[in-house]
């Protein structure tokens, strides 16, 4: 019965049924209860949103896939120190992180929150070590600012690691001698030790080097030729290898002249698909490997070892190998299935097995290749012609191919990654250019253009970003992580019109999106009701504690409503999130700023230009803050950098004019200012400012002309007021002149 | 009469409601019509005094702010003879420091009541830390007054630091701040 529940579990869970499937694993697990079943009960927990239940039954497991699983429940229900400890599991030397490249990359993610930095690049590098497709961790690598470690993850040294792998599994396979079918039915016997390997396997399925950390977990758990250490170690690999060749070779063979089934393939394309860098994809293997009999979970391995067999094949100088091997192969086929049918507990494996090696093996070369993309369907294509003859040449040709597509993944997540890493850094230009180098339909995605925007939005390119922001929003409306970006845009560019129609698409689109709450809060900013926009922006951060950009934007309302203590904890809870969030730095310049505080405003200045040191804005308020400190000359030079970042930005010219006054550097002020008539006509701060200058220099008359053109500009009411007071003391000396700011 | 009611709802950019940086107290009350109910932004709920003329408002604030209107709520129709009729508007840095500084007469109105307190044609701002709004006659000679709502306006903060202007042209706003 056992086989049949697992069986059903997990067909449940393949679509997605989860009380169904709750419901039949937990009579499974009172029937039987193992290690592995309690893994696949607390997958159904998992998938059904009930991360604590998960918690709860899995507390004190062992295995390295419940411990797995179980780090993921507290890290779910924020107990970090319990998914860590889980994950360290048994702490100290020889620990073993379970699933390789993603449990180091949830212990970085853990790190990363608990504010170890360090740790938690070093676990992310480790991560990507082992899986270089774990776009996530390189993601997250970025974000910190770790930017030598992620810059050389996707480059040449993963490439010459792909195709080490490959030398090795060739290697192994030529050293293939006896009985590849006892070991591998030695790991069905042990039911733990196929779980595990097949779990392995799995959650390993589509790159190489997963083989190297599957073998520290084949370690873990059988006692075969499999020795434990580090993942880094090419020795391990050797006999992690032996065994997947072994297996493989032993999988492969069944392949020839099976039946279609359907399901794993479809299977295998899940897992294939999932592989792409979601951790979903780990649990999901379990979950799969758990399968009744193991049947999927065979065919899975088979999928995997043949993907990573094909990819030794590679070189025509294995073929001959290969040729060896396959005779083998074939004559360990009989034995192994008649063994397999034979046995009672795999009586359903035998049949899958038989029935679903075929479409398996193009489901795994689905699977495998959709990581791949486009090769996909021509690998699939050779993979089936494959099956009825048995012939080597089409296997040889897939796993060519599988090779191919990985190399091909491999590049375009190295131009993203370029283009991701540039804007990190806010080298907003190289990104762009990186991005372009993107074939059209890669780049016509929502979340390449997502990046796009936001680079000319950090360019304050507004009219482009929002351009392209619209455009991504017309590919997919669905996609709101770069709504709370769009919408600041439309707030710089006192669109309010669009402003509210974004707000309304996104609430609607996703009543639990913080990103679409913090459109709205921006929606209300806009028109000025900051108490309402603070409202919404306490929302956002109700929803997700940790979106940095909502603490931000409470900061800027707290602010505008001059409440300069909570504006304060805002940033710098803001800071204690990302501390590369460079706007909160700013804020609390600014805050220091009005509170006249300059030293502490000119550190915060200067730590945010630390973070993106192109901003023409962030210069200039740094001068501005300079300025107010007295020390002119740094101001500036400070200002000059700031205009030649951004030719366009009038305000460092502005304030220049304004520091060249108070110098008494009247004419140079005055030059600066006929400048920025040219650039903005109709600003009526800069005649203003000339007004005053020619006041100073004792020309009242044309003092007080640009103090009319000023007013004719329409000014808002109360600088209304300060121009009439200014044109009425125009006769009255600068002294006695009481500004009243 | 009504001063400067028109043209404030244009400028509802401009100012800002102040009143919760206060302390709001008042000379007298009936139980049931309190202080609070000046607060509850409820035109259908009054403060009512309860003791002899003149009644007093009195809004203290921490430091010293910068305030531009006064806006009152009072309504003929429904409170006849305790409406307000004369009101006085003194300010100054405590109690014994108050100087008056508008004296408004109301013909039986209707809605809010703006009252600016900038000292002269709106130029400068009063600058205080404490208003005392004094009804110092009602409609029909009452002896109690009603008022449904009083709201205090200061001038908006440059949201642009170092620099006393808004940024009137795209080109200078869209720069002029990180958000």
């Amino acid at each position: 019965m056992e086989a049949t529940l697992t069986e059903s579990v997990c067909a449940s869970l393949r679509v997605y049924l989860y009380r169904n499937a709750t419901f039949l694993c937990e009579r499974l697990y009172a029937d039987f209860p193992s290690e592995n079943n309690l893994h696949l009960l607390a997958t159904c927990y998992f998938r059904s949103n009930q991360a604590y239940r998960a918690y709860h039954i899995l507390k004190g497991s062992k295995s390295a896939q419940c411990r797995y699983l179980f780090a993921l429940a507290c890290f779910q229900m924020d107990s970090m120190v319990e998914a860590e400890a889980a994950l360290l599991y048994p702490s100290g030397a020889g620990s073993e992180v379970p699933n390789g490249a993603a449990g180091y990359y949830m212990l970085g993610v853990i790190c990363r929150l608990t504010d170890r930095r360090q740790a938690a690049i070093g676990h992310y590098t480790q991560a990507l070590i082992l899986d270089p497709f774990l776009w996530s961790a390189y993601e997250d690598l970025c974000l910190l600012g770790a930017e030598e470690e992620a810059a050389g993850l996707l480059g040449d040294v993963a490439v010459s690691r792909l195709q080490q792998q490959q030398q090795h599994l060739h290697w192994e396979l030529r050293t293939q001698t006896s009985a590849p079918a006892a070991l591998c039915i030695d790991h069905f016997d042990t039911g733990n030790g196929s779980h595990s390997q097949l779990r392995s396997s799995f959650s390993n399925a589509g790159s190489p080097k997963h083989s190297r950390f599957s073998s520290v977990i084949l370690g873990d758990d059988t006692s075969s030729c499999v020795n434990s250490g580090g993942p880094g170690s090419g020795a391990i690999s050797v006999s992690g290898f032996t065994d997947y060749g072994s297996n493989s070779l032993a999988f492969v063979t069944p392949t020839a002249g099976s039946s279609q089934v359907p399901t794993p393939g479809k299977n295998m394309q899940g897992i294939g698909s999932n592989l792409g860098g979601s951790l979903v994809a780990t649990t999901e293997g379990p979950t799969r490997a758990n399968i009744a009999a193991g049947g999927h979970s065979q065919q899975r391995r088979k999928f995997v070892d043949e993907g990573k067999f094909r990819k030794s094949i590679r070189s025509p100088s294995t073929r001959a190998a290969y040729s060896q091997v396959s005779g083998r192969l074939f004559d360990a086929v009989p034995r192994r299935s008649s063994r397999l049918a034979g046995e009672s507990k795999s009586s359903a494996l035998g049949s899958i097995t038989s029935s679903g090696s075929g479409p398996g093996s193009s489901g795994a070369g689905g699977g495998l290749y959709t990581l791949a993309g486009s090769s996909g369907t021509t690998s699939r294509s050779s993979v089936e012609e494959d099956r009825p003859g048995g012939s080597v040449a089409g296997v040889y040709h897939g796993s060519k191919v599988f090779q191919d597509g990985a190399l091909e993944l491999l590049n375009l997540l190295r131009i993203l990654g370029e283009g991701f890493r540039h804007l990190c850094m806010y080298r907003c230009q190289e990104a762009m250019q990186a991005f372009s180098k993107l074939p059209q339909q890669q780049f016509a995605t929502s979340w390449v253009l997502c990046q796009v925007a936001r680079a000319c939005c950090e360019m304050v390119d507004y009219p482009e970003a929002e351009r392209i922001f619209s455009e991504a929003r017309r590919i997919s409306a669905h996609h709101l992580e770069g709504a709370d970006i769009f919408s600041t845009v439309l707030y710089h560019m006192k669109k309010d019109v669009e402003l509210s129609y974004l707000a309304q698409e996104t609430v609607a689109m996703d009543r639990l999106s913080p990103q679409a709450w913090c459109v709205m809060g921006n929606c209300f900013s806009l028109q000025k009701d900051h108490e309402t926009a603070l409202k919404f922006f306490q929302r956002a951060l109700q929803l997700d504690s940790r979106f940095t950009y909502a603490y931000t934007l409470c900061g800027h309302e707290y602010v505008a409503m001059e409440d300069f203590e909570e504006g304060l904890i805002c940033y710098r809870n803001a800071i204690r999130m990302d501390s590369r969030h460079y706007n909160a730095w700013y804020g609390l310049g600014t805050i220091y700023f009005r509170q006249e505080k300059y030293e502490l405003a000119e550190y915060h200045f200067r730590r945010a230009l630390q973070i993106n040191s192109r901003s023409s804005v962030l210069h200039c308020y740094l001068g501005m803050a300079l300025h107010a400190l007295k020390k002119n000359e740094e101001a500036l030079s400070l200002l000059e950098q700031a205009i030649i970042a951004d030719v366009k930005n009038p305000l460092p010219k502005y304030q220049k004019a304004n520091v060249l006054m108070s110098e008494e550097r009247y004419d140079d002020a005055l030059a600066e200012l006929e400048q920025l008539k040219e650039v903005a006509p109709r600003e009526s701060s800069v005649f203003f400012l000339m007004g005053k200058i020619y006041k100073r220099l004792d020309f009242p008359e044309k003092a007080m002309y640009h103090f009319c053109i000023a007013l004719d500009l329409k000014p808002s009411t109360a600088d209304v007021n300060l121009i009439k007071i200014a044109i009425e003391k125009l006769h009255v000396a600068d002294d006695l002149e009481e500004e009243n700011l | 009469m009504d001063d400067e009611g028109t043209g404030e709802k244009e400028d509802e950019g401009e100012k800002r409601e102040i009143g919760k940086l206060a302390v709001w107290s008042v000379s007298s009350f009936k139980p049931g019509n309190g202080v609070d109910l000046l607060r509850d932004s409820n035109i259908e709920t009054y403060w009512q005094s309860d003791g002899a003329q003149p009644h007093l408002v009195n809004i203290q604030f921490q430091k010293k702010v910068r305030l531009q209107q006064l806006a009152l709520y009072v309504d003929f129709k429904l409170d006849e003879s305790y409406t307000p009729n004369k009101i006085s508007v003194r300010a100054g840095n405590s109690f014994h420091d108050l100087r008056e500084i508008k004296v408004v007469e109301l013909a039986e109105p209707i809605g809010w009541v703006y009252i600016s307190l900038c000292p002269s044609d709106s130029k400068e701002f009063l600058r205080a830390f404490l208003v005392q709004i004094a009804v110092l006659s009602n409609h029909q000679n009452g002896r109690d007054t009603h008022i449904r709502q009083i709201k205090i306006y200061g001038p908006r903060q440059n949201t642009v630091i170092g620099h006393p202007f808004q940024f009137t042209t795209m080109e200078f706003s869209a720069r002029s701040t990180i958000r």
